[in-house]
């Protein structure tokens, strides 16, 4: 039996179903014997497949290809992870259709069955009229893709639970063409639902890991840097590998336009604890700078709060360097004061480089302590210059990069953006290191560039 | 019926190309918005001022005329005057979601912003790594944003090796990757051998490219050829065969390594911040079992240190050196002798 439904489908897919669902019951052994090698090997490279797509609703699309490809003309698949529930599904021939929602907003009951019992089940569809739309509707949550799989004159759903560690997260819905149906394949299905369940279930725990790590991550560098008239900033910021992405190197910069406050810093460690203690530190800088903004009296404060609220996971040093920028006609006028950080670097625009001159101890080790500041002036096109120790300390082949190739990646760079400066310095400890792993690093250049008047 | 569109206009060039040389980020984006004020569509601002002015920059470079400072400058005015016309561009809601970025140790970025400038403009939602993006740092925003697609730039050919790595890496997650830049040549032939799933030979063509990709792709398999085994070898040992080619090189050429405080644009710092890219090409060639990568780059260099008063034998020099360590890699020799 054929309709329009199933002429759309050409001949190899209809051929390629027909290899994995062909009823085997009657078949002689040879027969039975190779659908049974050609399932395995699908299995095996579906759940290859989907496993190596470790973004969830790349992961669901995939899936649903993949399926209507080799086995199927109607796939959805629905997954709920956290409080969100991701939907992918396609009739053969369509397009895929996602949606991410939240797990309230109200789930068909009958899917909700599905999810919370766990079952296989297998559903008949109404021929026509209204039961059909609901009983499409009550497995299918898109409209579209409900309108697509009744026009496609699917007669029937089979409804898979996706089940990993002993809980169901999903539904994986199969239909076919008309005049096909699943007969005694129940086997091969739940065995097929139990493998992609798996692969899922890993790409969703490693999302939601990553989910905590990129919330962290925020909090470590700003992702746009505010336009503040007169002055040009600029970053570069680079996590060691194999430390979730998270470093120990932080910059933040806020106030008002015409009272800046800058601050590079460096943690002791990495990942999550180096994250955590980092958003403290920057924290405990703005909060302080509500206060008074003097950057020697900010990190004085910081340090006061660092070592009288020592947790043992954050009972780690860390460095940073603490400016505050206020143009003043066409000046700019620096106050900076730096607790055991490498020494800002002054790059006027006629070439001359210079070191803020100004030293304190490291954040978090001893109470009490001052730190004194240093008052620099800014001309037009004059850069400050802020970096962490994963500059100076990258690895070459024979030595550390060091204070003079420093130097010399900023020579005749006097004047130029600080996009360039920080470019030079990227690709001079780039070309050092090679292949080579690296620490953490930061660079923040800040450029004074009043209008012209 | 198509309407005649405006073209960039001569004043404008001249005014653009006058602000690029003077590092004058204001004057340069001013030029910009002028030809996009009377209408000139954003491909062509693009392509007919930032993208001409930077090849012009390279070339300054090459010809010694420009000093390395004066060239980063100059760049640093593209790259701002991209950001700049990228700012009226609406960012897209919904439509295809891209990843553009430029290969490890690739600074070239410019390129790579125009590709993802033009493409958001034409409705995708384009994620930009930026120059120099590490493989983990890559696949990890594939993780994170589910991309249709990943476009990696790449300008140098002695980035080849890292495209092929890369490569890997980006199809490890199923994920298309399309190759595009000066690095791949004329022809999708390198791209092809190093694995990609399609090449754009220029930025108009991407979006077409990437309509047509597979929407997941299976992991590239291990290349086996001869030539890919040692650019292997070669690449795990990078650092230790260019510093005994400088040496040797040194000692050849009577240079005294020592000496350090040499202009940036002294030629003996060009040659020894160049030697490692040749090794990287020696690779590159290997890999993609095109031996023009690395008779290109010969030539090149070749260029570049005789403008900058360089012994005339300097690059011979290194070639032997090189040939002389990379002794036990019989399809590297081959190759060199061969250019």
């Amino acid at each position: 039996m054929r309709n329009g439904g199933s002429n759309r489908l050409t001949t190899s897919v209809r051929e390629r179903h027909a290899r994995l669902l062909a009823e085997s019951r009657s078949a002689e052994p040879r027969a039975r014997l190779a659908q049974a090698s050609t399932r395995a090997e699908f299995l095996l490279r579906l759940s290859r497949t989907v496993s190596a797509i470790q973004n969830p609703q790349r992961a669901l699309e995939t899936l649903v290809s993949v399926l209507l490809e080799d086995m199927v003309d109607v796939a959805q698949v629905v997954v709920r992870t956290g409080q969100w529930q991701l939907v992918s599904g396609a009739v053969q021939g369509g397009s895929v259709h996602n949606t991410a929602s939240r797990v309230v907003d109200g789930t068909p009951a009958d899917l909700e069955n599905a999810l919370r019992r766990g079952l296989h089940d297998d559903v008949v569809l109404p021929k026509s009229g209204a039961p059909r739309r609901r009983a499409l509707a009550a497995f299918l949550p898109d409209p579209e893709l409900a309108a697509e799989v009744d026009a496609l004159g699917c007669e029937q759903l089979a409804v898979l639970p996706l089940t990993a560690r002993g809980r169901s997260f999903g539904v994986l819905v199969i239909g076919r063409a008309p005049g096909f149906g699943f007969g005694d394949a129940q086997n091969f299905l739940d065995d097929l639902a139990a493998r992609v369940a798996v692969g899922l279930d890993a790409t969703l725990v490693v999302a939601e890991s990553r989910y905590v790590a990129s919330v962290l991550r925020r909090s470590l560098a700003p992702t746009d840097l505010p336009q503040v008239p007169g002055l040009r900033l600029a970053t570069y910021y680079r996590v060691a590998h194999q430390s979730q992405e998270l470093g120990g190197d932080f910059l933040d910069v806020h106030g008002a336009d015409d009272d800046l406050i800058l601050l590079c810093g460096d943690v002791a460690g990495k990942g999550v604890e180096a994250a955590v203690h980092a958003k403290r530190i920057r924290n405990a800088v703005r909060t302080a700078s509500h206060v008074d903004r003097s950057p020697g009296w900010i990190l004085g404060l910081t340090n006061t709060v660092l070592v009288n609220e020592a947790e043992e996971f954050s009972e780690g040093m860390a460095t940073g360097v603490c400016a505050r920028l206020r143009p003043d006609g066409d000046r700019l006028r620096v106050d900076l004061a730096n607790a055991g950080h490498p020494p800002a670097l002054l790059l006027r625009a006629d070439g001359t480089l210079e070191e803020v001159a100004t030293e304190g101890v490291a954040l978090a080790l001893l109470d009490g302590v001052t730190y004194t500041e240093a008052q620099v002036t800014l001309g037009p096109l004059d850069s400050l210059l802020v970096y962490t120790d994963g500059v100076t300390e990258a690895r070459g082949v024979d030595d550390l990069f060091g204070d003079r190739r420093l130097r010399d990646a900023l020579r005749g760079f006097g004047g130029l953006p600080p996009s360039a400066l920080i470019e030079s310095v990227a690709v001079a400890v780039s070309d050092h290191l090679g292949e080579r792993a690296h620490d953490d690093i930061a660079i923040f250049a800040v450029q004074f560039s009043p209008e012209p008047s | 019926m198509t309407t005649p569109t405006a073209t960039v206009a001569g004043a404008e060039l001249d005014a653009y190309w006058t602000a690029v040389a003077a590092g004058d980020e204001r004057a340069a984006c001013a030029a910009a918005a002028a030809s996009r004020d009377r209408g000139v569509p954003l491909p062509e601002v693009l392509a007919d001022l930032v993208v001409a002015a930077q090849r012009r920059v390279g070339d300054l470079w090459a010809a010694n005329e420009w000093t390395v400072a004066r060239e980063h400058a100059a760049t640093a005015v593209g790259l701002a005057v991209v950001r700049r016309l990228g700012a009226d561009v609406p960012t897209p809601v919904s439509g295809p979601v891209l990843t553009v970025a430029c290969v490890e140790r690739e600074w070239h970025a410019l390129p790579a912003m125009v590709v993802a400038l033009m493409l958001r403009a034409r409705g995708c939602r384009v994620t930009q790594l930026g120059a120099s993006t590490s493989r983990d740092h890559l696949v990890s925003a594939i993780l994170d944003t589910g991309p249709r697609a990943v476009l990696l730039s790449a300008s140098l050919t002695s980035s080849l090796p890292r495209v092929r790595r890369q490569v890997e890496a980006v199809r490890g997650t199923g994920t298309p990757v399309v190759l595009g830049g000066r690095a791949f040549g004329n022809d999708g032939r390198r791209a092809q051998r190093l694995g990609a799933t399609a090449y754009a030979g220029s930025p108009e063509v991407v979006l077409e490219v990437v309509t047509a990709l597979p929407l997941h792709v299976p992991s590239a398999g291990p290349l086996r050829h001869p030539g890919a085994f040692e650019a292997r070898s070669i690449e795990a040992e990078s650092d230790t065969i260019s510093r005994d080619v400088l040496l040797a090189t040194d000692a050849a050429l009577g240079l005294g390594h020592a000496d350090r405080d040499l202009a940036t644009d002294d030629w003996r710092v060009v040659l020894a911040t160049f030697v490692p890219h040749v090794i990287d090409c020696v690779a590159g060639a290997l890999l993609t079992e095109d031996p023009t990568v690395y008779a290109e780059t010969r030539g090149w260099l070749g260029g570049v240190l005789a403008v900058r008063g360089a012994a005339p034998q300097a690059v011979s020099v290194v070639e032997q050196a090189l040939a002389q360590r990379l002794h036990d890699h019989p399809e590297a020799v081959r190759l060199i002798a061969g250019a």
